[in-house]
């Protein structure tokens, strides 16, 4: 029987995951490592349920990758941003609910689910223009016509052929 | 490991991007709400050019993206284009931002080679003649363009499996990369209509560098065309009319190309047989220096007599020509004098 331990979401809710899939968390693994065997519920304080249950979701499905070396990591990174099948179809979900993935997986330190959100930003970033960005993100143009001016000034030298 | 004074400390150093990270967040999660490093850690996925339309969606964007743009060399983009990446830095100019996107993995090609000369060679496709030239910094510009090309065409033979000579295929023939043609042709993948398809497009839209260079270039530029006769362009490439690299170049008087092609031929005879003939003809029979004359391109005639072009049997075409041309001449000066 696996070790399990209780996870406490910021909304008070209370989790309860194997140990080896918590531990794909680098902070809590560091903690479980100091504190050894607790009974009482580990606070996630910047986390919410809704986003802890998503991130354990990932965790629960990646507990068997084997962690990824150095070497492999910035091959991944220079190559592009190629997402596998079941990360994509997880990463489907409305753009809070994706940002606050990445916050989480940031605080919680789990490197690949990281790579896969910031992918996921990347990707829907990738070749639009300025305007289709505000519109996918949803930002407010606060440029005035002036300075519009100005940054389209800023480059004409590249225009100048 | 981030522990949560960390989050807090890069909060207050980078007051300019607001975000928020705590356990009662009154905003919704956005981008702007992911912290710097989150931000850096999803540039390593962008290339320049989508970096450079972050910079323009509004102030906060501008402020935080611009140091990173720079960081990779590139200005920032002039236009909502629908170029690629690849394309804005040969555009630009911006040889360290190529080798970059090089050197990250983006595949270069012939067509590409073909975008760089036409580029260099000439307007931009599709902004009218390029009359805003201005003179400040166009001839670092300027040779800055002819190393983007050579840089080009030093890349394309690792990257050419099953050309036969990888420098030739590069700079002679290449099928332009025509965003529609390759939408019909991707179509039906396999089909035999692709295949068709495939075969007619690269047929029409066959180009041959040297001969654009000749015949369509903005201006005579020897360097370029020495360029390309070194790594292998097709020094006897005809066009659909027949005409050659010395028709080309004769027909616009461009007398120092004449004279690099011609050296380039001669110094390639020694030995074999040489590939070229000063006195070849056109699919209407003229040869280069009739061209010449014909235009009244004293240059192109002066180098072509010099490498031996005679007229023979096309002189009697010529003074039909100069016959017909004084008859016409002679009509009008009339009719003005009546």
């Amino acid at each position: 029987m696996a070790v399990q331990i209780k996870l406490m979401s910021s909304d008070q809710a209370m989790l309860v995951v194997d140990k080896e899939v918590a531990e794909r968390s680098v902070l809590i693994k560091n903690m479980l490592d100091d504190i050894g065997e607790v009974d009482e519920a580990i606070p996630i304080p910047n986390v919410n349920e809704a986003v802890l249950k998503k991130v354990i979701e990932w965790c629960e499905h990646h507990k068997g990758d084997s962690p990824s070396t150095n070497d492999e990591e910035s091959d991944s990174r220079k190559r592009s941003t190629d997402i596998e099948e079941w990360d994509q179809k997880f990463m489907q979900v409305d753009q809070e609910m994706l940002f606050e993935i990445i916050l989480a997986a940031n605080y919680l330190d789990i490197k690949p689910l990281l790579d896969v959100g910031c992918k996921t930003v990347a990707n829907m970033i990738k070749g639009k223009s300025p305007e289709e960005i505000r519109k996918t993100f949803n930002i407010q143009n606060d440029f005035t016509a002036e300075e519009e001016e100005q940054i389209r000034r800023e480059n004409e030298w590249a225009e100048d052929r | 490991m981030l522990l949560p004074s960390t989050i807090a400390f890069n909060m207050t150093s980078t007051p300019s991007i607001k975000f928020t990270i705590s356990s009662s967040r009154e905003t919704p999660a956005s981008i702007t709400s992911l912290p710097p490093e989150l931000l850096s850690a999803i540039l390593l996925y962008l290339t320049p050019l989508d970096i450079s339309h972050l910079c323009r969606v509004n102030r906060p964007f501008r402020r935080y993206f611009t140091p990173p743009l720079y960081r990779l060399g590139v200005s920032l983009c002039h236009s909502d284009s629908h170029l690629t990446p690849i394309e804005a830095t040969i555009i630009y100019n911006n040889l360290p931002a190529l080798r970059r996107l090089v050197r990250y993995g983006v595949p270069v090609d012939d067509g590409l080679l073909e975008f760089a000369i036409k580029i260099y060679g000439g307007p931009l496709p599709g902004r009218g003649d390029g009359r805003r030239r201005g003179k400040r910094g166009k001839g670092r510009m300027r040779r800055d363009g002819k190393k983007v090309i050579k840089f080009l065409l030093n890349q394309i033979p690792a990257r050419l499996p099953d050309a036969k000579s990888p420098v030739h295929t590069a700079s002679t023939v290449s099928s332009f990369r025509d965003k529609e043609s390759e939408y019909e042709v991707t179509r039906h993948p396999g089909s035999p209509e692709k295949k068709m398809l495939d075969a007619s497009y690269n047929r029409v839209r066959s180009f041959n560098a040297l001969l654009w260079v000749c015949g369509e270039g903005r201006r005579e530029d020897p360097g370029l065309v020495r360029l390309l006769l070194s790594r292998g362009g097709d020094i006897g490439a005809r066009d659909k009319a027949g005409n050659g690299v010395l028709h080309l170049a004769a027909m616009r008087g461009w007398g120092r190309v004449l004279r690099v092609v011609l050296e380039w031929d001669r110094r390639m005879k020694l030995g074999k047989r040489g590939r070229l003939d000063v006195n070849m003809e056109n699919d209407e029979g003229m040869t280069p220096l009739l061209l010449g004359m014909e235009r009244g391109c004293k240059e192109s005639v002066k180098v072509l007599r010099e490498f031996g072009a005679v007229e023979d049997g096309g002189m009697a075409r010529l003074l039909l020509f100069l016959l017909v041309g004084s008859w016409c001449f002679v009509g009008t000066g009339l009719r003005r004098f009546i």
